[in-house]
């Protein structure tokens, strides 16, 4: 009578949890909490959240290579390079770059913004991670998801999971850490620079832009090319202005639907067995550290551009060439009102802002390039 | 002197506080524009009584569109 | 591949990356305005 009832509890996953797997579900709640209450990238966290739980739930069978259905998601979604892209579409379709184009000077924030990126790389390395992972782990102090899960699935995807969660959480988290650095490294005169005005982008110029640029950045560098031709094939939808279906399905039908299955196979990576280990801690610990060093970098660009300039930049656009779309321009545009409340930095922090986009996307290309040969 | 309230960025007037005729001091928030999914107030350039209101709540405006003219 | 050169090389390469594209707004800026005012001298 024992022997068939404790063979049938065994076929049940209660027999099999661990304290670790309870610990994760913790984590995946606290994500989905987080998303639904805090409004914390929900997009992203709430799948993501889900997806750990299902994780840690044992022999669901999930995550088993070639049956799993999770697995397969993450294979041919991620794996295979196939959904980064795709959502670089959408942004591309969602992007104006007529800011940047108006001000190209400030392109090189956006570069600027990225030494948090190659400073982090170098601290990771010299805490033991091996090159690759000091790479992924760089890579989040861009603040760019989409290229955080494309470097990573390429380079490390053991660090993964943790790495997608730590830049989605840190990008949420923009408001909160960009504005005392920026306090911090800038005086109240000049938060108070307004902007002169740029000069006025044709229609034909914003049309021209994604085709030579794409040109250009591939040419440069090739790794970036999966990226790189998506984001701006999806501006090209958009200046173009003749195919408006193509342009709202990037932007809308498209990316929801592969944000589905980004979200879920991420968090479905993040195992107990992989994801409770010392250096999952280092790995937020540096991305927000990256981040932090990432905005000062960006700031003080601006402040040495000005000591070469008769034309003041206000440094506060330096804190958006993260590219945190559009959520570091935003965190400009308050700061300045702070200062001077008709002082209106919301445009003029769109160009670094995408500029810092594409930053982080040669990057990550540089990264593959140097690394993967 | 007439004085145009100009648009500062690009994007959509969400609300406007003022009707012709009112007078107003600088620096009271006059209208709001809507852009990247913020509002942001538009405050009164100086002192002087409303004129005529060009845009209305709803209009999609660029950068320097007149939205009202000051008598 | 060492870790400095990665370092060194990524750093110098992201600012001539974007060095690349601040002269291909300006070449682009450059084309259209010559193009349009030959347009309208044409139209004279």
């Amino acid at each position: 009578m024992i022997a068939p009832l404790s063979a049938l509890v065994k076929t049940t996953g209660f027999m099999y949890l661990t304290p670790g797997m309870i610990f994760m579900w913790f984590i995946g709640l606290l994500l989905i909490y987080l998303a639904i209450k805090k409004d914390y990238e929900p997009l992203l966290l709430l799948p993501i959240g889900f997806g750990i739980l299902l994780a840690n739930l044992p022999l669901s069978g999930l995550m088993t290579p070639e049956h799993g259905l999770l697995w397969k998601f993450y294979e041919y979604g991620i794996h295979w390079e196939i959904i980064p892209p795709i959502i670089f579409l959408g942004i591309g379709a969602f992007t104006d770059f007529g800011p940047l184009l108006a001000n190209p000077r400030l392109i090189f924030l956006g570069a600027g913004a990225q030494a948090g990126v190659y400073l982090t790389f170098f601290v990771a390395q010299f805490m033991g991670f091996n090159i690759m992972e000091s790479a992924t782990i760089g890579i989040i102090g861009g603040a760019d998801g989409p290229t955080t899960i494309f470097l990573a699935s390429k380079l490390a995807p053991q660090l993964l999971g943790a790495c997608a969660v730590a830049a989605y959480s840190y990008m949420a988290m923009v408001p909160i850490i960009q504005p005392p650095i920026m306090r911090l490294l800038t005086t109240d005169a000049e938060r108070k620079i307004k902007m002169k005005k740029g000069r006025k982008v044709s229609k034909r110029e914003k049309l021209l832009f994604p085709i030579v640029s794409t040109f250009l950045i591939i040419l440069l560098v090739p790794a970036s090319a999966p990226l790189i031709s998506m984001l701006m094939l999806g501006n090209l939808f958009r200046e173009s202005l003749v195919v408006e279906r193509l342009k709202h399905a990037a932007q809308n039908e498209l990316m929801n639907i592969v944000t589905i299955f980004l979200g879920l196979p991420i968090g479905a990576t993040m195992n107990a067995q992989a994801f409770l280990q010392p250096k999952v801690i280092f790995i937020f610990v540096l991305g927000l550290g990256a981040f932090i060093v990432s905005t000062a970098t960006g700031i003080l660009l601006a402040k040495a551009m000005n000591l070469f300039s008769s034309q003041k930049i206000n440094p506060l656009l330096g804190a958006a060439g993260v590219s945190a779309v559009p959520m570091a321009a935003r965190v400009v545009h308050k700061v300045g009102m702070e200062a001077d409340k008709k002082n209106y930095l919301l445009m003029y922090a769109m160009g670094p802002n995408v500029a810092g986009v594409i930053g982080t996307v040669i990057a990550a290309g540089i990264f593959m390039t140097l690394l993967s040969s | 002197m007439a004085t145009d309230i100009l648009a500062p960025l690009t994007g959509k007037i969400v609300r406007i506080n003022i009707e012709p005729g009112a007078s107003v001091v600088e620096d009271l928030e006059i209208l709001v524009i809507e852009a990247m999914k913020m509002e942001t107030p538009i405050y009164a350039p100086c002192d002087g009584t409303i004129d005529t209101i060009i845009k209305k709540e709803g209009d999609d405006v660029e950068e320097d569109d007149v939205i009202a003219i000051m008598a | 591949m060492s870790a400095g050169f990665v370092f060194i090389g990524g750093f110098f390469g992201v600012f001539f990356g974007m060095t690349l594209i601040y002269l291909s707004i300006k070449i682009t800026a450059l084309a259209v305005d010559t193009l349009s005012n030959k347009g309208k001298e044409e139209l004279r």
